[in-house]
C-alpha cells in the first residue's frame, strides 16, 4: 500500500528547516567550535606554566653552590611556579636531575609534568584531562668559582 | 439545501500543492520570504557569535602578553646587578609595546629578593566592544631565580 501524494508531499515539505538547521548547527558545531577556540590560549598557558617551571628549576640548581641545596631549591621553585599562577590543576611530577649532574660543565636537566584540563574556557568551564609536559636542560658555568665545604 | 465548507485550504490529491485561497490574505502556512528572514538570522547569529568570540581571543592573547612581561621582568630583575625597578621598567615596555590596546589598567610591582625575584602584575582588560561583555581583572605572577653573587 502506498501512501497518498498529497502524504508524501506533506513529508518532503521543508517547512521549519531553517530553524532546525540553526539549533543543529548551534549546538554540534558553532559552540563546540567556540569552546575549542577559547581553550587555546588556557593550553598555551598550561604549556608556558611548565617551560617556566622546569627552565627556573634548572636554573636554581646549575647557580646553587652544593648539589643538595640546588636540588632543594629546584624542587621548591617548580611548585612555586606552578602554584603561583592561578590555572586549576593536577599534583605536578618533577623529576630534576640536580644531585647526580651538579658539577662546573655539567648538564642538569628537570622535567615537569601536570595534568590539566584538555578543555578550558577563560578560567570558567573545564572538561577533559591533559598532560602537559616539558623538560629543560642548562650547562652549569665551567669555571665558576665554587665555595668549597 | 446548501453546505458552508469553513476551510477552503484543500491540497491536490495529486499533486500535494494547496490551491490559492480565494481571499486576498495570505495565510499563516505561506512561507514565501521566508528564506531571506532566515538568512538575516543566521547572518545576524553568526556576526554576533564571531564578535564574541575575537573579543574572547583578543582578551586572552593580552592576558598572555601580561604573562610574558611578568615573566620577561622577573627574569631581567633577577640578573646580576638586576633590581626591582629594572624589573618593572621591562614589564611594562612589554605591556605598552604589545598589550596596550586592549588593557584598561596594569600595574608593575617586583620584589628582588636573595633568593627568588617575582613580579607581579594586577591587569584590567576592557571588551573590544563595550557592549560584549563586562571588563576582565586577574593577577599574573612570575618567579625567577636571583643570579647569586659569590
Amino acid at each position: 500500500m502506498t501512501r497518498p501524494a498529497y502524504l508524501r508531499a506533506h513529508i518532503a515539505d521543508e517547512r521549519g528547516a531553517g530553524a532546525i538547521d540553526l539549533v543543529l548547527v548551534s549546538a554540534f558545531i558553532l559552540i563546540p567550535f567556540a569552546m575549542l577556540l577559547l581553550s587555546f590560549p588556557i593550553r598555551m598557558e598550561y604549556r608556558s606554566m611548565t617551560d617556566a617551571a622546569a627552565r627556573e628549576a634548572v636554573r636554581a640548581c646549575a647557580t646553587a653552590f652544593d648539589p643538595d641545596t640546588g636540588q632543594d631549591r629546584a624542587e621548591a621553585v617548580a611548585r612555586r611556579i606552578l602554584a603561583e599562577r592561578s590555572l586549576a590543576s593536577g599534583t605536578p611530577d618533577l623529576t630534576i636531575d640536580c644531585r647526580d649532574s651538579w658539577a662546573p660543565g655539567g648538564v642538569v636537566s628537570a622535567r615537569v609534568s601536570l595534568d590539566a584540563p584538555a578543555i578550558n574556557v577563560m578560567g570558567s568551564w573545564t572538561l577533559g584531562s591533559w598532560t602537559f609536559t616539558s623538560s629543560y636542560r642548562e650547562q652549569m658555568e665551567p669555571y665558576r668559582s665554587i665555595p668549597r665545604p | 439545501m446548501s453546505f458552508r465548507i469553513p476551510n477552503c485550504n484543500y491540497r491536490c490529491f495529486d499533486t500535494g500543492r494547496r490551491g490559492r485561497k480565494r481571499s486576498g490574505a495570505r495565510s499563516l502556512g505561506d512561507e514565501s520570504g521566508a528564506a531571506v528572514i532566515e538568512t538575516l538570522m543566521a547572518m545576524g547569529m553568526a556576526l554576533i557569535t564571531a564578535a564574541f568570540l575575537m573579543n574572547g581571543l583578543l582578551m586572552l592573547y593580552t592576558r598572555s602578553v601580561i604573562q610574558y612581561a611578568a615573566d620577561s621582568g622577573a627574569r631581567a630583575g633577577a640578573l646580576s646587578g638586576g633590581t626591582g625597578p629594572i624589573c618593572e621598567d621591562t614589564a611594562e615596555r612589554i605591556i605598552s609595546g604589545l598589550a596596550n590596546l586592549y588593557q584598561e589598567s596594569a600595574e608593575v610591582d617586583c620584589d628582588r629578593q636573595e633568593a627568588l625575584t617575582t613580579a607581579e602584575i594586577a591587569a584590567r582588560l576592557r571588551p573590544v566592544f563595550p557592549s560584549l561583555g563586562p571588563s576582565w581583572s586577574f593577577t599574573m605572577r612570575a618567579t625567577s631565580v636571583t643570579e647569586p653573587v659569590p
